[in-house]
C-alpha cells in the first residue's frame, strides 16, 4: 500500500519569505489562527492574512487556535467565530482545531490553556458548546489535549476519558498531542501509555509533537526545543495505535533555523513510515 | 457530604489567583490589597482544596505556573508590539508600566494584539511619563503602526475620473491602511534616525500598502487636507479650504501625485445627492 504520509511545521512570521521562495518539502503547514484575525475595532486580518493567503497558494494550510474559549462559562464567542469563519472560508483549511481547556471567564482573556475538571457537569457543558462550534464554522472542530501542571481533585472521569466521549456525542475529532500527553501524564503521575490506550482509534485525527522544558519540579509546555527521546517513543506507540496519521511539529519560541524545524519533519516522518508500514512521498 | 463545585465557580476563583498582580502565595495568605480593584476580591467560596497537589509539588506551586505565565505571556506580548517604547523607557519600567496597564485594562478579546490598545492611555496616567515625556507619543505611533499593519487593504487602487466630471463634487476614498497621527514630539524621526526627540509638533501619515509601509511627517495644511477627504469632504471644499490657508494649486497638485503614488488616494467615490455638483 502507498500512501501519502502527512508532515507540516507550524509556520510562524519568521519562517515567512523563506517558505515562500522555495517552498518547503512538507505536507502542510500550520498557523495561529488568531493571528490572522487581525484586530476587534477592524475587519480582516491585515497583511498577515495577505502573507497566508500567498502560502495557501503553494501548501495546504490548516487552522488552529488558542482563544475558542470552548469550556468557558462566559457565553461563546459570536463575534470571535465569525471571524473565525470568514477566514476558514477565505484560506480553505485542511481543518480547523483549538484546545480543549478554558482562556478566560467573566469576559477577560488569560491567553493561557487552563485546565478543565473532568465531570459529568463539564462534560455536558463542553459539548454544547462544540455542537454549538460545528454548527457556526459549517465544519467538523479537532480539539487539542493541552499541556497541564494541575489536575482537580473532584474529577470523576480521566482525561482520556472525557475526551472519547466528547468526540463520540460530538463528531469531533481529536488532536492528540504526543508531548503534551507525556508533560500532562508526568506532572499528573500517570503512564501516558495508559492515555494512548484509552482514546478511541477512530476519533484521533492529527497528532502534534514539540518539545519542552524538563528543569524544574513541573514540566512546561515550552515549544522551544527539540523533541525529547521519551516523546519521541510514546509517538511510536501512538502511531502504532492509530495508524499513520497527519503529524505537526510545533516550535513558537527561541526559533532555530528552517532546517532544524524540517529536521525535526523528516524525523517524525520515518517514524511514520517505519510502523505505518507505508511508503514516503514528497508534498505535492 | 458537600456537593462539588461548579465549574463556574472554579473558573472564576482560577481568574482571581492567576492574575492576581501580588502572585499566588500573597493572595492566598496575605489580607487584600486595599487599592486594587474589585475583581481582585477572592470569590468565595475558597477553591484552593478542589486542586490537586502532593508531596512533591504542592498546589500553590501549580497555580505559581499558570500566574507566571499569564504575565509573562501579556507582557511578551506588548514587548514584541512596543519594542522601541521599551527602549525609551527602559526594561524596568517598561515591566512596570505591564503591569499598571494589565491591571487597569485586561484582556477582553481573543487575539493578543489587542492587548496594547490604550497602552498610552495606562502610560499617560503613571509618573513615568513626565520622567520620559514623549513616550506617551511613541506609544501612539507603535499602536497606530501596528493598527495599519492589522487592516484590511482593501480593493486594489482605482481612480476614475471621467472628462466631464465635476471634480469639485468629487469625493475620494482614502486607503483603509492610512492613519494620521497629530504629536507633541518628534518621536518619528528618533524611530527613524534616532535623533533625539524634541517638543515640537508633527503631523504624520502612518500607512502601509502591499509593498510597503512607512511614516512620514507632512505640512500641516497637507495633514488636514487628507483629513478633510478622510471625514468624506468633496475635493473642491478641501482644496478651497487648503487655498485659504495660502498653498499654491501647483504646490497642491504635487501634493495629490505623491498620496496617489504611495497608494494612500484608493478611489473616487459617488457624489453625495444634494452636495455641490450633484
Amino acid at each position: 500500500m502507498t500512501e501519502r504520509l502527512q508532515v507540516g511545521v507550524g509556520l510562524r512570521p519568521a519562517h515567512y519569505a523563506g517558505v515562500l521562495e522555495c517552498p518547503p518539502d512538507l505536507a502542510f503547514l500550520e498557523v495561529i489562527s488568531e493571528n490572522f484575525l487581525g484586530l476587534q475595532s477592524g475587519k480582516g486580518g491585515g497583511r498577515p492574512v495577505e502573507v497566508l493567503e500567498r502560502v495557501r497558494g503553494c501548501r495546504p494550510v490548516r487552522l488552529h487556535g488558542v482563544s475558542m474559549n470552548i469550556g468557558s462559562t462566559d457565553p461563546l464567542r459570536w463575534d470571535y467565530l465569525a471571524r473565525l469563519r470568514e477566514l476558514a472560508d477565505r484560506i480553505d483549511p485542511d481543518c480547523v482545531s483549538d484546545h480543549l481547556c478554558w482562556t478566560g471567564v467573566g469576559g477577560e482573556n488569560l491567553h493561557d490553556l487552563l485546565p478543565l475538571p473532568w465531570t459529568e457537569e463539564a462534560l455536558a457543558h463542553v459539548t454544547s458548546r462544540v455542537h454549538a462550534v460545528q454548527e457556526r464554522l459549517g465544519r467538523r472542530l479537532l480539539l487539542e489535549n493541552p499541556s497541564t501542571y494541575l489536575g482537580y481533585r473532584h474529577s470523576t472521569l480521566r482525561e482520556w476519558e472525557f475526551l472519547g466521549e466528547l468526540a463520540r456525542r460530538t463528531g469531533a475529532g481529536i488532536l492528540l498531542d504526543v508531548n503534551n500527553v507525556f508533560v500532562t501524564a508526568e506532572n499528573q503521575g500517570f503512564d501516558p501509555h495508559l492515555y494512548l490506550e484509552g482514546l478511541p482509534r477512530e476519533d484521533v485525527a492529527q497528532f502534534h509533537l514539540s518539545g519542552h522544558d524538563d528543569s524544574g519540579p513541573i514540566r512546561i509546555d515550552t515549544h522551544d526545543r527539540e523533541v525529547c527521546d521519551p516523546v519521541w517513543a510514546l509517538f511510536r506507540g501512538a502511531v502504532e495505535r492509530f495508524g499513520p496519521l497527519p503529524t505537526l511539529v510545533e516550535w513558537d519560541e527561541r526559533l532555530p533555523a528552517f532546517e532544524v524545524l524540517l529536521g525535526e519533519a523528516h524525523r517524525a516522518r520515518a517514524i511514520l513510515a517505519e510502523v505505518g508500514d507505508v511508503q514516503p512521498a514528497l508534498a505535492g | 457530604m458537600s456537593s462539588p463545585p461548579l465549574l463556574a465557580e472554579i473558573q472564576q476563583w482560577m481568574r482571581w489567583i492567576i492574575t492576581h498582580p501580588a502572585g499566588v502565595e500573597q493572595a492566598l495568605h496575605q489580607p487584600p490589597l486595599a487599592e486594587l480593584p474589585d475583581r481582585f476580591r477572592e470569590p468565595r467560596p475558597r477553591q484552593l482544596e478542589v486542586v490537586g497537589g502532593d508531596s512533591q509539588v504542592g498546589r500553590e506551586l501549580r497555580l505559581s505556573v499558570y500566574a507566571s505565565g499569564y504575565f509573562d505571556r501579556l507582557y511578551a506580548s506588548l514587548q514584541a508590539d512596543h519594542p522601541r517604547l521599551e527602549e525609551a523607557l527602559g526594561p524596568e519600567r517598561f515591566r512596570q508600566l505591564v503591569g499598571h496597564h494589565l491591571l487597569a485594562r485586561p484582556s477582553t478579546s481573543p487575539s493578543l494584539a489587542d492587548l496594547g490598545r490604550g497602552l498610552d492611555a495606562t502610560l499617560a496616567g503613571l509618573p513615568m511619563a513626565a520622567e520620559v515625556p514623549w513616550s506617551v507619543d511613541l506609544a501612539r505611533l507603535e499602536r497606530t503602526q501596528l493598527e495599519v499593519w492589522l487592516t484590511e487593504a482593501g480593493e486594489p487602487a482605482e481612480i476614475h475620473l471621467p472628462a466631464d466630471a465635476d471634480w469639485a463634487a468629487v469625493r475620494l476614498g482614502l486607503t483603509p491602511t492610512l492613519r494620521l497621527l497629530q504629536t507633541e514630539w518628534t518621536v518619528d524621526l528618533w524611530l527613524e534616525e534616532g535623533s533625539p526627540p524634541t517638543n515640537e509638533p508633527r503631523w504624520l501619515a502612518v500607512w502601509r500598502t502591499a509593498a510597503s509601509k512607512g511614516v512620514v511627517g507632512l505640512e500641516p495644511v497637507a495633514w488636514e487636507t487628507l483629513g478633510a477627504l478622510a471625514a468624506g469632504a468633496p475635493l473642491g471644499e478641501a482644496c478651497a479650504r487648503a487655498e485659504e490657508r495660502g498653498v499654491a494649486p501647483e504646490v497642491l497638485l504635487a501634493e495629490f501625485s505623491r498620496w496617489v503614488q504611495r497608494g494612500w488616494i484608493a478611489r473616487t467615490l459617488p457624489a453625495v445627492p444634494g452636495g455641490p455638483g450633484a
